[in-house]
């Protein structure tokens, strides 16, 4: 009988440290869940619910914290008078060349002559995308690619229609700057590069792989076409400058152009590698504990449900 | 020697279930509605696609409306002290003062002529995220007819009034308060406060005199 008790409280005593055990846990879990909203609270009892002098009519938070400020990543630019030349041999470049044609492009040619040139440039992006995608470990982003390409080779006329994006298939460009991020390659430091413009140096590495993963490159060099190639970037450059004209203007008139070109750029890159790494996504939700409610609607799907309900 | 065992057991089940049925209930009262940020998103986008890729409207026609939603929707008095990062403490209240009404007019002319090219775009509201902080984040893209899209999100919070305001908007990882405050920031570390004002004020003082 007394080892069946010795048992028995064994047992009770092993079961109520597990539970002790995943009550500690759980506590500290809520803890770091709750951290930022009991500071905000304590803030309100301490501080205040009365209106601020810059802020008229707010519930008290943080932007600083919200927006992450104090974690923005600095952009390491160590030779920044050499890229500052290249800017402005760029910028003169683009004044006397590349912008005229740019503009006199946008203004001749019809807008579907423009969108089947920028499509067709597209779609000869799709098997560089391919073999980046299953470099980055996302086959759905290979598997899209190639159908992409299929699709419209059939029934986009060799791409100069983007026919799949009308059925569903959007674009989602893969590049192997984004193939080195999903390594753990960081993005090195700032560069210019002549005619190209703002880069880094992970980017530089993954625009030469990207020439080498191109098919049009092995086509030509083959076929003694290079021309080809020429034609292709030259193309591309007009092409993506037109698209950007609006853009540059506005970064022109900023304060210094040179660093507005410089954090445009590589917010806006950042954003293309974290969509493949999603390590500033898991970073957020690390600290801030986010609750995400899944709720995909669109704003028709949204007004056909309202116009049920009325 | 059970007995107790047992007590201080099922007391701590007890503790224990009633904290996780608090804290289920704390995080649902304190968290923001996010449908209704959702519909606020929708409203709010589809006004301003629908003015930027309107071509009937004036050129001030669409800068005096987009004044308007900006000054209906957004916190446009802190996204613009944001952008002074540090330089806020410093600045005085004229300073300050000059400096909001200046950037909103900036605001405005730079996403009039960044959107000008726009037609025909659909935007598509998706998830909403509720942070601890008990601001929100609403996902959406902007469908373009070129088959590009353009990824939009928007933070919003709650103000007293319990009326959503927009704190930052952030298009393809261009934010309107963060990057902005970036490329501020060369100019604040060099000419101060009143050099940036005095920028802007070379570039955007006229319109602003007609405010």
């Amino acid at each position: 009988m007394r080892i069946i008790e010795r048992l028995y409280t064994r047992l009770v005593l092993f079961v109520f440290l597990l539970v002790a055990f995943a009550f500690v846990q759980q506590g500290s879990l809520m803890a770091d869940d709750k951290t930022p909203v009991m500071s905000e609270k304590s803030k309100k009892s301490t501080a205040s619910v009365t209106k601020t002098d810059d802020d008229d009519e707010s519930v008290d938070f943080d932007m600083e914290a919200a927006l992450d400020a104090n974690d923005m990543g600095d952009i390491a630019d160590p030779f920044a008078p050499f890229n500052k030349v290249v800017f402005a041999i760029n910028k003169v470049l683009d004044a006397v060349l590349i912008r005229p044609v740019s503009i006199v492009y946008k203004k001749v040619f019809p807008h579907f002559v423009q969108r089947s040139v920028e499509s067709f440039l597209f779609y000869l992006t799709e098997p560089v995308t391919l073999v980046n995608g299953l470099l980055q470990r996302d086959p759905q982003a290979s598997y899209n690619a190639l159908r992409r390409f299929g699709f419209n080779t059939v029934f986009g006329f060799f791409g100069l229609a983007d026919s799949a994006s009308h059925f569903g298939w959007e674009r989602d460009k893969r590049d192997f700057g984004q193939t080195l991020a999903s390594f753990g390659a960081g993005e090195g430091f700032y560069t210019v590069i002549p005619i190209v413009g703002p880069s880094n140096v992970r980017d530089t590495i993954g625009l030469v792989v990207d020439f080498f993963l191109d098919p049009l490159y092995y086509y030509a060099v083959s076929t003694d076409r290079q021309n080809l190639l020429y034609v292709r970037s030259g193309a591309k450059l007009i092409d993506t400058r037109s698209r950007l004209i609006d853009i540059t203007n506005d970064l022109d008139k900023s304060p210094d152009p040179y660093d507005s070109y410089r954090v445009t750029f590589t917010d806006n890159r950042r954003y293309e590698v974290n969509k493949v790494t999603h390590e500033d996504d898991k970073r957020r939700a690390h600290k801030s504990g986010a609750i995400t409610e899944q709720l995909e609607t669109s704003i028709e799907e949204k007004s056909g449900d309202k116009g049920q309900n009325d | 020697m059970i007995k107790k065992i047992s007590f201080i057991f099922v007391l701590l089940i007890g503790c224990v279930s009633s904290c996780l049925t608090f804290k289920d209930a704390y995080s649902e009262q304190s968290s923001p509605s996010t449908s209704e940020a959702r519909i606020f998103v929708e409203t709010v986008g589809k006004r301003i696609i629908d003015l930027l890729t309107n071509k009937s409207l004036s050129r001030a026609d669409q800068e005096q409306r987009f004044g308007e939603i900006l000054d209906d929707h957004f916190d446009m008095k802190k996204i613009a002290l944001f952008t002074l990062g540090r330089y806020k403490k410093d600045a005085t209240e004229e300073q300050k003062t000059q400096f909001e009404k200046l950037f909103r007019i900036a605001t405005i002319k730079s996403y009039v002529d960044r959107f000008k090219e726009y037609n025909n775009e659909v935007l598509v509201v998706g998830n909403a995220i509720v942070n601890s902080d008990k601001t929100i984040q609403v996902n959406s893209s902007v469908k373009q007819t070129s088959g590009k899209n353009l990824d939009v999100q928007w933070r919003l919070y709650k103000g007293k009034n319990s009326h959503l305001h927009i704190f930052e908007v952030v298009v393809n990882g261009i934010g309107m308060a963060l990057t902005k405050r970036k490329e501020y920031n060369p100019t604040l570390i060099k000419d101060g406060v009143d050099g940036l004002i005095s920028f802007l004020e070379t570039h955007y003082g006229s319109s602003a005199g007609h405010e």
